[in-house]
């Protein structure tokens, strides 16, 4: 089977490591991977700030860079949703465009939806001895309605403790230049969000989303709290060369 | 002002199109489906099961003869002091209710000899009859402990009791009490007030008269000419309107009785 | 950034008000949770053949109801006023709050009015009802129990459905204490009893009783309201004159349509099966009927709906308004109603006002929304305000309403990042660039810290991650020769 990655803006610039874990869990579940040329971000931010021709050019992009792709894996859910969800949305009904946008959606992936529903993985033989609460982002949750697989990948993870989350729903207040925009809200949220983390005893917050661990992980490090954030691939490559050495 | 003709032009007009003389019927692509237990027996214990949730008490009855009687034990034995019995210009809902208690004059509780059982235990019965004052009627309304009312109909899957200004209509069949099919009983002798303002409501339901859900209600009150005010009550008056801390008995009655016959 | 507007004024003492903050919470978060119970149970009711639908088909008739209504809204109107005539009611239309509240006014003045009563109702709210009256010299009293704690207050609805949701015990208790005259326990119990025999009394003397509706019945011109107290009730059983302000979307087709809404509006509003009351008046007081008033008045009010009809906005106008997007709103819950200075506040508040008011003043309300979704989700009618506050941000873009740097900044990313060798050559160097704001850890990691300008927001709650020394692209090439080697 051949994938291709789309790593998305966020990783490529602060999280190249997640990159690599995503291509390197995909290869050793025999999967080839390649990595397209021309593919910069997927248009979100224009899109969510009203530059509605911005996002449709970053579209337009992203369909051009994977137009021959048969799956593309993204390690992020918001990525991912916004492709699926919101790109048939900018292009007008029965247009030539429109089908493009739908038919890449259906081929876009999340990294963990992709392991899980189309490779039937959830153990991917990883030890990684932590106390962890998985944050779901919303577009995940919401659009792509993946909630089920990242919990299953990381309750196959040996010495994990993963532990249950109240109100896993609730945004963490990222939001993209939302965080920017309207900072003294959101940071409202992070600490509503990193304090029910806190108090569950996790010292590991583990998500599909850069943007949100970005987001809590800088509320955290400025609070000065006992607790790391990961993105579940670099969790689970991780755990894979632990349980391997 | 705008008139009538202008407004809806403007409404018809965003639209994109001449305003049109009346409305194409609503068919909705599925049909509503038929639910629920359709046993008297099942639906009365739905009903109850539902209304005691809700804070309502529930008199099962099995004569005629024991209605009176109910409602007088359940007269004697409400509860004294509750925010529910506080009167106008009695601000601190520690003051007296007088003895009276109103009742529908209806043909839905005529056959029980209220009053007399009423009167025989110090109660002082009082309906309104045709040709008297509206306004002092809802005046002793207002000072009354309890209102007594016959339901029209009840929704077993919420706990509900139904009751109208004047008797509903479109019954199926003949069912007793229910007014005539065109819904033109006499609304004389009932009155909105009496299951609203007393404290404490009391009200008679047959079994027969339970349907499980409430479209099968609305198909029925489709079927004839709607009376003034049709209410579904379902449980004493609530609200959380403070800390989102549930009260009962806010301005309606902070007592449901249901006698069910 | 440049001086506060008003609204981040308001945001910024919601923030710094942790009582308040506590209490919408609360209340919030009980809402949402007793709203997901409730549904739940519906969705096993539905499995075994005892509910009409589980939320999602319940949902897909309502959109289905209200879909139709609103393609045809002139027709329905036409036929709901056809029909509250032939019932002896008088109808009334306003195309603005100006002209509404002219007419509750000349109503009152007819008949020598001077004391109304006024049930729950949002779109009284929406046209300043209680300001236009007092300013003629009425009294005009609110009588649902919110509502009369804001309105001695002096304040708005915070909440669409729970008007005092950040008020406290003690602050109600202050309140009536206030009226009474003396020191009131801090009980519910004690507060609700005050209330009740204080508004008891307004209600029996009062000259008009004003509601709003949930629904009109156009095949039979009923109107119908959903209350727990029985404010809703009581104002149009008691006063003489009833008088119903009604924004134009709340018809619905047929009595049997009320099924699928009744179903929906109390689980999404409080978690409830069904409300205390469900009140349905069909004109004024029948000849020999010993109550309800005599004259009963509709006034039908578009007060800028007419403009969101045949847009891409007019599903917003099948709102039932009960609250639910507020209480699973992750910005409400940290900001409660009034920071967002709009009558209607929350998600649908943040798409509705600029529709109905233009963007002059509410195009900042845009900004209070993460794009989470979850209003979308939670709605009965299955609205997608996520989507509208987009399309709604994308018009005001188009205007110019931004940040210009907000706009520089985005613009820039656009032109570099379109472009696949700008958007390497600014990625590879971007560590350069930040070089005056990189931070180092113990573990000898970097982050960055103080940055300037727009960035600032950031930085002043949040360190940032330092941008990789060689991003992914360039770690590709890496791992292809290492595949390679193999």
């Amino acid at each position: 089977m051949k994938v291709s990655l789309f790593i998305t803006c966020l990783a490529d610039h602060f999280a190249p490591q997640v990159g690599e874990a995503v291509y390197r869990l995909l290869r050793r579940h025999g999967v080839e991977v390649d990595f397209p040329e021309g593919q910069t971000c997927c248009g979100q931010p224009s899109w969510n700030t009203g530059h509605l021709d911005d996002a449709r050019d970053f579209a337009r992009l992203y369909m051009k860079a994977f137009a021959k792709s048969e799956y593309i894996i993204q390690p992020s859910g918001s990525c991912a949703g916004h492709v699926r969800y919101f790109y048939p949305e900018m292009f007008p009904e029965g247009s030539r465009e429109r089908q493009e946008a739908i038919a890449i959606g259906r081929r876009t992936y999340e990294f963990t939806e992709f392991m899980v529903r189309v490779l039937g993985v959830k153990d991917v033989g990883a030890r990684f001895p932590g106390k962890a609460v998985f944050h779901n982002n919303c577009h995940m949750q919401r659009e792509l309605k993946v909630q089920e697989e990242p919990l299953e990948m990381l309750r196959c993870v040996r010495d994990l403790e993963l532990l249950e989350l109240p109100r896993p729903d609730l945004c963490c207040g990222f939001g993209g230049a939302f965080s920017i925009k309207q900072p003294e809200i959101s940071t409202a949220m992070a600490d509503d969000k990193v304090d029910a983390i806190a108090a569950t005893g996790a010292n590991l917050i583990v998500s599909s989303d850069l943007g949100c661990l970005m987001h809590q992980g800088g509320r955290i490090e400025k609070r000065g709290l006992p607790i790391r954030t990961l993105h579940i691939a670099e969790l689970l490559w991780e755990g894979v060369q632990q349980n391997v050495g | 002002m705008t008139t009538e003709q202008d407004f809806l032009a403007r409404v018809a007009e965003k639209l994109g199109r001449s305003p049109e003389s009346a409305p194409p019927p609503f068919r909705p692509s599925e049909p509503l489906p038929a639910i629920g237990p359709r046993g008297k027996d099942a639906l009365a214990d739905r009903f109850q099961m539902e209304l005691e949730k809700i804070n309502g008490v529930v008199h099962r009855v099995n004569d005629a003869s024991e209605v009176a009687p109910t409602i007088v034990r359940i007269l004697n034995e409400a509860p004294a002091a509750d925010p529910g019995k506080s009167r106008a210009g009695d601000q601190d809902g520690a003051g007296t209710v007088g003895r009276t208690v109103v009742r529908w004059a209806d043909p839905l509780l005529d056959e029980f000899d209220i009053d007399r059982a009423l009167e025989q235990a110090g109660w002082q019965p009082v309906a309104f009859r045709q040709g008297d004052d509206g306004r002092a009627f809802v005046a002793r309304v207002e000072q009354a402990h309890a209102g007594i009312v016959g339901c029209d109909a009840a929704i077993a899957e919420t706990g509900t009791i139904v009751l109208g200004s004047s008797p509903l209509g479109g019954a199926e069949g003949n069912g007793r009490g229910s007014g005539d099919a065109r819904g033109n009983g006499s609304a004389g002798g009932r009155g909105r007030t009496v299951s609203l303002l007393p404290p404490v409501l009391i009200a008679l339901l047959r079994k027969e008269q339970i349907v499980f859900d409430s479209a099968q209600l609305f198909r029925r009150l489709a079927r004839a000419p709607m009376p003034s005010q049709v209410i579904f009550k379902s449980g004493p008056s609530r609200s959380s309107d403070i800390e989102n801390d549930l009260t009962i008995g806010v301005h309606g009655p902070g007592a449901l009785h249901v006698i069910l016959l | 950034m440049s001086a506060k507007t008003p609204f981040l004024e308001r945001v910024e003492k919601a923030l710094a008000d942790d009582h308040l903050r506590g209490a919408v919470r609360y209340t919030a978060e009980n809402l949402y949770l007793k709203r997901k119970a409730v549904m739940a149970d519906l969705d096993v009711l539905a499995e075994k053949g005892e509910a009409l639908g589980n939320f999602e088909e319940l949902r897909a008739r309502a959109q289905e109801i209200k879909r139709h209504t609103l393609a045809h809204l002139d027709a329905y109107l036409k036929q709901a006023a056809e029909q509250i005539r032939k019932n002896g009611g008088v109808v009334h239309w306003a195309k603005d709050a100006r002209e509404a509240n002219q007419i509750v006014l000349e109503i009152c003045k007819k008949r020598g009015a001077k004391k109304l009563i006024k049930s729950k109702s949002m779109v009284t709210e929406e046209i300043h009802l209680n300001q236009a009256l007092e300013a003629e010299g009425m009294e005009i009293v609110e009588s649902d129990l919110g509502e009369y704690i804001i309105q001695l207050a002096r304040e708005t609805p915070a909440h669409i459905v729970i008007p005092a949701i950040h008020k406290t015990r003690r602050q109600i208790a202050d309140l009536f204490g206030a009226v009474a005259g003396r020191e009131l326990a801090t009980d519910t119990k004690t507060l609700a009893g005050f209330a009740r025999a204080t508004l008891r009394q307004k209600f029996m003397t009062a000259d008009v009783g004003v509601t709003g509706a949930n629904f009109v019945v156009a095949e039979t011109g009923t109107l119908c309201l959903v209350t727990n107290e029985g404010n809703g009730r009581l104002t149009s059983s008691v006063p003489p004159c009833q008088i119903s302000v009604v924004g134009m979307e709340k018809l619905v087709p047929r009595l049997e349509d009320l099924a699928v809404m009744l179903n929906l509006l109390p689980r999404s509003a409080t978690g409830q099966k069904i409300t205390t009351y469900f009140n349905m008046i069909t004109g004024p007081r029948r000849p020999g009927e010993p109550d309800g008033p005599e004259e009963l008045h509709v006034i039908f009010l578009d007060n800028g709906r007419s403009n969101i009809l045949a847009t891409q906005y007019q599903e917003v106008l099948s709102c039932i308004r009960c609250g639910a997007c507020l209480n699973s709103c992750p910005v409400y819950r940290q900001l409660g109603g009034h920071a967002y200075g709009s009558i209607y506040p929350g998600p649908i508040g943040t798409v509705l006002t600029p529709l109905l008011q233009g963007f002059d003043q509410w195009d900042e309300l845009l900004q209070a929304c993460s794009l989470c979704g979850a209003c979308a989700e939670n709605c009965p009618l299955g609205i997608q305000l996520h989507k509208h506050i987009i399309r709604l941000r994308g018009e005001a873009v188009a205007q110019g309403r931004e940040h210009p740097l907000m706009r520089t900044a985005l613009k820039a990313v656009h032109f570099a990042w379109t472009r696949p060798g700008v958007y390497k050559f600014v990625a590879r160097s971007a560590h350069l660039g930040v070089k005056p704001f990189t931070r180092r850890r113990e573990d000898g990691s970097e982050y960055l810290d103080n940055l300037p300008s727009i960035a600032a927001g950031w930085t002043n709650s949040r360190t940032m991650p330092a941008p990789a020394r060689k991003p992914f692209h360039q770690r590709w090439a890496e791992l292809q020769r290492e595949e390679g080697a193999k």
